[in-house]
């Protein structure tokens, strides 16, 4: 919460400078724009290649814009979505419940994780264009939050993972390159393709030198207790994340307003 | 005549060098430019000061050119050379919509409405073909007829000037309407083509022997036009035939102006002024015009030929109890005087100043009380003095050397006039003429443009010319009023009579000078100069002659941020003209017709949203924007356009305000453009170029073929795929922006934005682009 206060607060802030406001931008003055996109990792499983090459992470988000001037904008995000990740582990539990013998479990986790977060991007456009027409750079930082779904207060995975324990947090540097058409003179429709590196290093070169593999191969056991399952999971997350946020591709529609 | 409307020579020229200053303004090459903006205009449209369209706009005016074009082409039918016939009803169906809609058509005024009656007249005989035909007159000064394949004929003013009579009308109407008759045009195209391609019996000739193949064809259908223009049409008429053997002389003489009559030598001299002979010519070029002259390479047969045809076919007609006027002498004398005023206005236009001046003389001679000869004379003189004393551009005129008949003497007197006298001479001349109530604020204006001149340009000071008519009183002889005259004896006041005649022959009558000193005799004359040079004083310095180098930069670097940051007056409103858009498939020169039609409509629409989402009320010019009750819009079309082809040749002639963007002189059609802007409530005129190619961006290598090869390496680099599929996704077209905003009142240009932007032409782009720009106006930030 407290970050969303802070890029709202910047936000304004950039909205509401005098300087900024001289310029009379926009797309017939519409200087604002409130949407969805829909954002595609495509990750590629270096791994097994020949098995199963890509992985997929589709997560939406909703964004403001602002046309601050001819040639930049403003655009803040919220992100979110559940993901699976693309394959399976086998866990290989040692567990005991009260009055009952130690047990061996073999799990197979699915449906685990929730991504939320945050983005703040500068948008610069191509030369000659005016805002929000035309090919654009961006330059954005994301803040997603990963944490283990409600979902599983319940099942049998909440023995092993808690629901709505948080694995982490993870910072990216995103650039894009796309472009921006104009419907109806009201709605923005755009589309572009971003590559996104973690802004710490040691996580980022996982991305070509994976560690952990996402198919399914059985006799990879995990064992251990709950704590090293969380662990596991943390690093195993993060490196999947940080795969199919290098390439990207987004997909939006805004609508085109002006408040004032 | 074919369908074909050509530039004039001097009309290329205005492309030309507004080309060149446009480039030099931008700093950087521009394909076209501004001066397309200002070119489509220039094609041909020239004021009126009284003939304006009345009634409905016609339906042929209105519809789209592609419209026209699909309906002739469902007559093509089978049969061979169908892809060049369609080529044909294309270009001709543009060409003649660019003319429809340009403004320069006249229709339901008395002028066009008798020229109709007497093609009815000479086509009584055969009513099928009446009513193919339509009459449009043209305000155009070329001695010019033609026809076009849908049944049009034009006729220009400057034709209609010359006629003498009806029955000339007549045969040439007759004429015309034979090209029509037998498809002239379209097979004339058709076998060109062939020509240019070698086809058939034309695959063994050579250049030479095709260029004589293609000109011996034209003179064919123009024999055959005459002929049967003649046999078919004319003689099934009343009309007078020795009348209308006339008319080839018309077209011989074409050169020379409607009458010939000496110019009055005395035209500027006064009581005590006489125009110094050093400008006067002991006698004019005679006129050494030949009708047999070579027509090797000319379209039509020399005018000897065709006379001789005409009278050896009418040969076995009798002219007896044929008339010379049949709809109506009175109203034949009515159209070509208008025609002859019209005539001078497109003659200033074009800047063609002495020809105007000769013209309004030889009108004056008839009908000296016309104020608006009165404003055209006057105004002749004024623009000649500001061409001779700001236009560096060279021959703006044909030298007098290359004028044959009377009118040389105007020529001759223009040309060698000096500068300041001859500003002076023109200032006398306005300042003596009667002022009429719709001119007067502009004769005002002229005169004190010119006194300006006088002050600024030649260093004249009222208080020096006050010396000097002081000294003239100090010297021995002194002028005495009337009741000391009245009181001298008989001999004394003839000894004062000789002495007077030796003291005005004494004042060196021959210098303007002299006329100064007589016109700042006249308070309401010098209250003006006074004003003048007290305003003119006041101003600073610009001279930089003591100022190092460096100085001098930082001052003009300093001029230009000031400029740059000043915020000038907001606009709120201004008239669109003729917005242009073109299309280009590929790269080539080839515009692609239909696409840039609809293209334009698409345009009209962009630009009226982005004006109203900026706040700025545009009113538009075009004749794709009207309805066929805006017949009011249309002369305001035609009054617009010929304001800016004034403006064109202003700038071509380079009477030009570098610094300020203004022109140095007032234009003929201020009053007209005046009337229209204060009706409009606007001041500034806004002219729009859109260009859209559908070809690759870069000429050398095909874009899409260059990022195709840099893609195939980079996919095997999947991480960057997304560089490959964003540079698939961005456009290789490209769009160009031109936008010049005119302030009418000044004459100057307030503002001129290029944009080029590597993007197809969408909607949505066009109207951002045009959103901007109407928002810097508004602001004033341009």
């Amino acid at each position: 919460m407290k970050y969303i206060q802070s890029l709202l607060l910047v936000f304004l802030f950039l909205t509401s400078s005098t300087h900024v406001n001289a310029q009379h931008s926009g797309y017939l003055g519409k200087k604002f724009a409130i949407g969805y996109s829909g954002n595609l990792g495509v990750g590629l499983n270096y791994k097994e290649l020949l098995t199963k090459p890509f992985s997929f992470q589709y997560t939406n988000k909703v964004g403001l814009q602002y046309y601050a001037s001819n040639r930049i904008g403003f655009e803040a995000s919220y992100w979110f979505d559940k993901f699976q990740l693309p394959s399976k582990y086998n866990f290989n539990f040692h567990y005991k419940i009260q009055g009952s013998p130690v047990q061996t479990y073999i799990y197979q986790p699915e449906y685990l994780s929730d991504l939320k977060g945050y983005s703040a991007s500068v948008i610069f456009y191509d030369k000659d264009y005016i805002a929000p027409v035309g090919t654009f750079t961006k330059l954005e930082i994301i803040r997603l939050d990963y944490s283990s779904s409600d979902k599983i207060q319940g099942t049998m995975s909440s023995l092993f993972i808690e629901a709505n324990h948080k694995f982490g947090t993870s910072y990216y540097a995103n650039i894009g390159f796309g472009k921006n058409w104009i419907l109806y003179d009201k709605f923005l429709l755009s589309f572009d393709v971003e590559i996104a590196v973690n802004t710490n290093i040691k996580n980022a070169k996982g991305i070509f030198l994976p560690k952990y593999s996402n198919s399914h191969s059985s006799g990879d056991y995990i064992s251990g207790n709950k704590y090293d399952i969380q662990i596991f999971y943390n690093s195993w997350v993060n490196e999947y994340l940080n795969n199919v946020m290098f390439v990207k591709y987004n997909f939006g529609i805004h609508y085109l307003f002006n408040p004032f | 005549m074919i369908f074909i409307i050509w530039l004039n020579e001097n009309e290329k020229n205005i492309v030309l060098f507004l080309n060149s200053q446009i480039s030099k303004i931008f700093m950087k090459k521009v394909f076209f430019s501004g001066v397309i903006i200002l070119s489509f205009f220039f094609l041909k449209s020239q004021p009126s000061q009284i003939l304006y369209c009345k009634g409905n706009i016609p339906s042929e005016i209105l519809s789209l050119a592609t419209f026209k074009y699909s309906s002739d082409v469902g007559k093509i039918g089978k049969g061979k050379n169908k892809k060049t016939k369609k080529d044909f009803y294309l270009q001709s169906n543009f060409s003649v919509d660019d003319l429809l809609k340009s403004g320069q058509i006249l229709f339901g005024d008395e002028m066009s409405n008798y020229v109709s009656a007497v093609g009815n007249e000479v086509l009584k005989s055969n009513p099928e073909l009446q009513q193919k035909i339509k009459i449009f007159v043209v305000k155009s000064s070329d001695v010019n007829a033609f026809s076009s394949q849908q049944g049009y004929i034009f006729i220009n003013i400057g034709l209609l000037a010359q006629l003498e009579n009806e029955a000339q009308l007549a045969y040439l109407i007759a004429h015309e309407v034979t090209h029509f008759k037998y498809n002239h045009s379209i097979n004339q195209f058709v076998n060109t083509d062939r020509l240019i391609k070698g086809k058939g019996k034309y695959r063994s000739l050579g250049i030479e022997e095709k260029k004589n193949v293609y000109y011996n064809y034209s003179k064919e259908d123009e024999f055959a036009a005459d002929k049967l223009g003649l046999t078919e049409i004319f003689l099934k008429s009343n009309y007078n035939i020795e009348d209308a053997s006339n008319l080839f002389d018309i077209l011989l003489f074409s050169d020379l102006p409607f009458d010939e009559l000496d110019f009055d030598t005395t035209y500027f001299d006064t009581p005590i002024f006489k125009l110094d002979s050093k400008y006067i010519l002991p006698s004019t070029a005679a006129i050494t015009t030949i009708d047999n002259y070579n027509d090797e390479s000319k379209t039509h047969p020399n005018i000897k030929k065709r006379k001789e045809q005409f009278i050896e076919n009418s040969l076995e007609y009798s002219n007896k109890d044929r008339l010379t006027f049949i709809v109506s002498k009175d109203d034949f004398l009515s159209m070509r005087n208008k025609a002859r005023e019209e005539l001078i206005s497109l003659y200033i236009i074009e800047g063609q100043i002495s020809k105007a001046l000769y013209s309004t003389y030889l009108l004056q001679k008839k009908n000296i009380k016309d104020e608006f000869l009165s404003y055209a004379a006057n105004y002749c003189l004024y623009a000649a003095s500001k061409t001779k004393t700001y236009s560096t551009a060279k021959d703006s005129e044909p030298k007098y050397e290359e004028i044959e008949g009377k009118s040389q003497q105007v020529y001759f007197m223009l040309s060698k006039a000096d500068d300041q006298d001859l500003c002076i001479l023109a200032a006398n001349k306005i300042w003596q003429e009667p002022k009429t109530a719709n001119y007067v604020k502009y004769f005002n204006y002229m005169i004190e443009s010119l006194i300006t001149d006088m002050v600024v340009k030649y260093n004249i000071s009222s208080i020096e010319i006050i010396k000097k008519n002081e000294a003239l009183l100090d010297t021995a002889f002194k002028e005495l009023s009337k009741e000391d005259y009245d009181l001298l004896t008989k001999f004394d006041k003839m000894k004062y009579d000789k002495k007077l005649k030796l003291f005005k022959e004494s004042l060196n009558s021959k210098s303007s000078i002299t006329l100064l000193m007589a016109l700042i005799k006249d308070n309401n004359f010098l209250e003006i100069f006074r004003s003048v040079e007290a305003k003119y004083q006041t101003m600073p310095s610009t001279n930089t002659d003591d100022l190092t180098n460096r100085e001098e930069r930082i001052l003009a670097r300093t001029k230009r941020r000031a400029e740059k940051n000043k915020i000038k007056e907001p606009i709120k409103s201004l008239c669109v003209v003729n917005p242009n858009y073109e299309y280009y498939p590929s790269n080539s020169d080839e515009v692609d017709l239909k696409s840039s039609e609809k293209g334009k409509v698409r345009l009209i629409s962009n630009i009226s949203n982005s004006s109203k989402a900026s706040s700025i009320n545009a009113n538009f010019l075009d004749a794709y924007y009207f309805h066929n009750e805006d017949v009011e819009e249309y002369n305001n079309l035609n009054i617009v356009v010929s304001w800016s082809r004034e403006l064109g040749a202003q700038l071509k002639n380079k009477i030009y305000n570098e610094d300020s963007n203004q022109v140095r002189m007032m234009l003929f059609t201020q009053p007209l453009i005046d009337e229209y802007l204060n009706k409009s409530n606007t001041e500034n005129i806004l002219y729009s170029s859109v260009y859209s190619y559908g070809g690759d961006a870069y000429d050398k290598v095909p874009l899409k073929l260059l990022r195709l090869w840099l893609s195939i390496p980079l996919m095997a680099v999947y991480n960057l795929l997304p560089v490959t599929i964003y540079n698939a996704i961005k456009s290789t077209k490209q769009t160009q922006i031109y936008n010049i905003c005119v302030n009418a009142k000044k004459g100057s240009i307030i503002s001129m934005n290029n944009v080029e932007i590597i993007s197809n032409d969408y909607n949505f782009l066009i109207k951002s682009q045009y959103y901007d720009y109407f928002q810097h106006l508004k602001l004033g930030k341009y």
